[in-house]
């Protein structure tokens, strides 16, 4: 149902019952955690053809371009942020679109172009164009005739794999979890066990195209292998990486909210809050995958925690 | 940051983080300052109380999992929510469907 709303001021019209956000450009914006859009507590939301291309972290580099002769770094000749200089470890990664605690999602014709995650720093669950974050799995999501394009690292000057500057996409790009203590679905006094099987939340891709994406993996220790073992799960430290969507688990994110900004660190990768796990049916329908690299040990889709995985009508 | 929207309700229904619209805006080169965080950022939080059992500030996360652990639990029991149902249950759940443009699935 559309409640259509007309602005008295500015005549615009929108659906007032929900957060839309359209046909807005995103293009070298950078940022730790957030480079495009930050959206939290949001029951409805549409995201409807918008652009986000080429964004991704501060990083010394990206200052002494050309691109940037005439911003403020320059002028003021003021020390460019550089994530090796920290020695707390916090996150040096960012996305272009972060939903958290979201429920009802449509992203429609939305380009994602060339975006950087940032290097390496061991939040593998950050995705190169969309993360999804503890996401309400009531209404499902839908993510329909969008194109992710290009995401290939850094470039040129910018590589240094030493640093985690690396010439490929190092995490996937879309990475999704859902709130965990369902209890509805997973009992809570007998781990991993299945209570109900109906209802299952639907997240469907379609019509999309993968394109010029180039994938590896990274260090050892950076991703965690999480599996099912006697009804309980437990991890170790291989590389389950997937390059279109990774589904991860709460302990891999940060637990922290915006709020708190000071405390952004990554949890201990391995809690035992992994007693929960959403039913969730992925359709993947009419896609294109097209001259994308995969390096070692990847596959497109990790399929080990969904209810059902339905790839159709894909064009490879 | 160029746009901050930041909400704080004490339960998730009175939330209600609908009604914004940002369309046709063009958002290039911002570089931020040092640990910039973010550049569009809609956040509607239900954290401005306390845990009822600690006293401590109580989180996001720990507000909807009180909502949906309850929703959980009353669809499991055929949606005999006795047990379960709380005044914020309704509220909740009137939230989400009407969202969706649904009927309300639940009433007590």
């Amino acid at each position: 149902m559309y409640y259509h709303y007309t602005h008295p001021v500015t005549s615009v019209e929108f659906d007032s019952n929900r957060v839309t956000i359209s046909n807005n450009y995103f293009e070298k914006n950078y940022a730790v955690f957030s480079n495009g859009l930050y959206i939290q507590g949001v029951m409805n939301l549409l995201m409807e053809s918008n652009t986000f291309i080429q964004n991704s972290i501060g990083r010394s580099g990206y200052y002494e371009g050309l691109d940037f002769s005439g911003d403020a770094f320059a002028r003021t000749n003021s020390i460019p942020y550089n994530p090796s200089g920290y020695t707390t470890s916090p996150m040096v990664e960012s996305s272009p679109v972060i939903i958290r605690l979201g429920n009802y999602v449509t992203i429609k014709n939305n380009i994602f172009n060339s975006n950087i995650q940032g290097m390496r720093g061991g939040d593998a669950y950050f995705a190169q164009a969309i993360t999804m974050h503890l996401m309400i799995g009531k209404d499902g999501i839908t993510i329909d005739s969008c194109q992710f394009l290009n995401h290939q690292g850094f470039s040129g000057p910018l590589v240094n794999s030493n640093n985690g500057y690396h010439d490929f996409a190092a995490t996937a790009l879309i990475t999704l979890n859902f709130y965990e203590t369902l209890t509805g679905r997973y009992s809570s006094t007998k781990p991993g066990e299945k209570v109900v099987k109906n209802n299952a939340t639907k997240v469907i891709i379609k019509n999309c195209i993968f394109s010029g994406n180039k994938f590896n993996y990274r260090a050892q220790s950076d991703e965690k292998k999480i599996y099912f073992d006697q009804n309980k799960i437990t991890n170790s430290y291989l590389h389950p990486f997937a390059a279109i969507l990774k589904y991860f688990f709460e302990a891999e994110a940060v637990t922290e909210n915006l709020a708190i900004i000071n405390q952004f660190q990554a949890t201990d990768p391995m809690k035992n809050d992994y007693n929960f796990l959403e039913e969730v049916n992925i359709i993947a329908d009419n896609n294109t995958f097209h001259s994308n690299y995969l390096g070692q040990s990847m596959c497109a889709f990790n399929t080990y925690w969904m209810n059902s995985f339905t790839i159709s009508n894909s064009n490879f | 940051m160029n746009i901050l929207i930041w909400k704080i309700k004490p339960d998730i229904a009175s939330l209600n983080c609908t009604g914004i619209y940002i369309d046709s805006n063009y958002f290039q080169k911002n570089y931020g300052c040092p640990n910039a965080l973010g550049n569009v950022i809609i956040d509607c939080e239900p954290n401005n109380i306390l845990d009822m059992a600690s006293g401590n500030p109580a989180t996001p996360g720990d507000i909807f999992g009180g909502y949906y652990t309850t929703y959980a639990a009353a669809v499991d029991n055929n949606w005999e929510t006795s047990d379960y149902a709380n005044r914020y249950l309704t509220r909740y759940l009137t939230l989400l469907s009407i969202n969706k443009g649904k009927k309300q699935v639940l009433y007590y």
